[in-house]
């Protein structure tokens, strides 16, 4: 039970990291990004062809299983997937909005994007999964009969790490409410002297250097696989919308509550079918509570 | 007294072919409160969206102090010298009201906090609710909030659509009473109102529009006892 929960908590932290850039674009761009789970996957892809090209260090840090030039891949993958994700806005979703496409229409085109990007990945880098490091790591027993990694342990810091500097940064700084202003309310934001466009930049490059991390730590702790992307878009939207759109507090208990609904529910059913459990939190969610646990009140 | 804001001949609307403005044209001096009456759906509400760059502008002029700002970017407004205050949906209800300040204070760099200190001065009923989300404010106190947000960048020209709508009629002369003394401070105002009565009491001028164009300007007393303004603003036809 206690490692259940251990797993389920890693993989909630993951979920978290890229269900926050799902419930920004939600909140501040109005539509439903099915392309942003892809990112996750660039982001992990980036890392892995910057430790390609840069090598791994002999060096390691302590018990983890990578040194300096896996902390220099992961900033290298937050700013490529940054750049990646304004491209894709710049390409298609910024000239549907200019023509004032329907939300439908931007999240079909969504759709294709997700494709798009997928394949480009298997077409590069092939079909099979990819590991960061060949270095073995012995888990460690935190308490009596939970074992954990220490990559994990990192992780699992470096997501608070990065949920605690975001929450920081959308409460106090001017950019922060900026975001926030333009979620609620585009038109009122502009007419404050907010430039909104300048709002949904900046909206692309957290929500795809944050999709990197998730990307990275993912690979980092399970594998790289080109279908990342598509097997975390359910538990992501899922996550985003329990906690309520537009909310990075909520998208942060959502990827927490499906972390652990997916890992506890073999204690019930068989493990091959813990992937639907996000599925049927879905449904519960848009029967019970369309908007999520702290949709709009807790933005 | 030389006009501040000039619009000429303005045409606009929500589809190309569809406008819903048809060719208006007016001013408005500083220190000056100009109210645009008339009934429903005569497009005096697209006129001032047009003005702040929210409705597309087919055709005309608005001028600021000379220069041209047809069909200027909303951003752009609060750096221009102008303020704009919406019917509803004015305030940011998700943030605080401390929040709404920052918000509205965007562009004003270190001078912010001082000008949202002075804007607790001016409305002191919104210090206790500095921390407190705009949704709970009252009615009176969002309208408040919203002006003060307007004023934090020190506009020349304030445009204020419908700003007595939903409130209790005693707030109604706060809020009234409030523009007139920024009006006397000097600052340009033009609003829209269906308190036709009331708003033109306390304006200096007035615009009365129908079908998209002004069909009678005027000395706001002059409106006042226009048997014409009455004719349309109800819009009672004559008997023939």
């Amino acid at each position: 039970m206690g490692q259940l929960i251990a797993d389920g908590i890693l993989t909630g932290a993951i979920l978290s990291l890229g269900a926050i850039g799902v419930t920004l674009t939600l909140g501040i761009l109005r539509f439903a990004n099915f392309s942003h789970s892809e990112l996750v996957t660039w982001g992990g892809y980036f890392a892995l062809t910057f430790i390609i090209f840069a090598g791994t260090s002999a060096e390691t840090f302590g018990p983890l299983s990578f040194g300096w030039p896996f902390v220099a891949a992961i900033i290298v993958a937050a700013v490529a997937t940054a750049l990646l994700a304004l491209l894709v806005d710049a390409l298609v979703f910024s000239r549907l909005r200019r023509r004032g496409a329907a939300e439908m229409t931007l999240v079909f085109a969504s759709f294709g994007v997700a494709l798009l990007l997928r394949h480009i990945i298997v077409l590069i880098f092939g079909p099979q999964a990819a590991y960061y490091t060949g270095t073995l790591q012995f888990a460690v027993e935190i308490l009596p009969g939970v074992r954990v990694m220490p990559d994990q342990m990192l992780v699992l810091a470096l997501t608070l790490l990065l949920v605690v500097g975001l929450y920081v940064m959308l409460k106090y700084t001017r950019l922060g409410i900026a975001m926030r202003a333009s979620a609620e309310s585009p038109n009122l934001a502009r007419v404050h002297g907010i430039d909104v466009r300048v709002v949904v930049r900046w909206t692309w490059v957290i929500g795809g250097g944050l999709a990197a991390a998730a990307g990275v730590f993912y690979g980092l702790t399970v594998q790289m696989r080109p279908e990342i992307g598509f097997t975390l878009l359910l538990p992501l939207f899922t996550a985003a919308l329990l906690g309520g759109s537009g909310s990075v507090f909520g998208a942060v208990i959502g990827g927490l509550v499906i972390g652990l609904s997916e890992s506890l529910s073999v204690l019930i059913i068989p493990t091959g079918y813990k992937q639907a459990v996000p599925f049927l939190i879905l449904l519960l969610i848009l029967y019970l509570r369309p908007r999520g646990l702290f949709g709009d009140a807790a933005r | 007294m030389s006009s501040l804001l000039a619009v000429n001949d303005l045409v606009a609307g929500y589809a190309a072919d569809l406008p819903i403005v048809t060719g208006v044209s007016l001013t408005v001096s500083p220190g000056e409160l100009v109210t645009i009456i008339g009934p429903n759906g005569a497009g005096k509400s697209t006129l001032i969206k047009a003005m702040a760059g929210l409705v597309t502008v087919m055709g005309g002029r608005v001028e600021l102090d000379g220069g041209d700002i047809t069909g200027i970017q909303t951003h752009k407004l609060p750096s221009s010298g102008i303020g704009y205050v919406a019917q509803s949906a004015n305030i940011f209800t998700t943030l605080t009201v401390q929040e709404n300040f920052r918000a509205s204070g965007h562009t004003l760099g270190r001078d912010m906090h001082d000008r949202i200190a002075e804007a607790y001065e001016i409305f002191p009923d919104l210090a206790p609710y500095k921390d407190k989300k705009g949704r709970v404010l009252s009615g009176g106190q969002r309208q408040m909030l919203a002006l003060g947000m307007t004023l934090l960048c020190r506009p020349r020209v304030i445009l204020l659509d419908e700003p007595s709508a939903g409130l209790a009629p005693a707030i109604v002369q706060d809020v009234f009473a409030r523009l007139r003394g920024l009006a006397d401070s000097g600052l340009a105002l033009l609003m829209v109102e269906q308190n036709a009565h009331a708003a033109l009491e306390l304006s200096d001028r007035g615009y009365v529009m129908a079908e998209g164009a002004v069909k009678i300007e005027g000395g706001a007393n002059d409106l006042l006892e226009d048997p014409q303004v009455a004719e349309i603003y109800l819009g009672k036809r004559r008997a023939q």
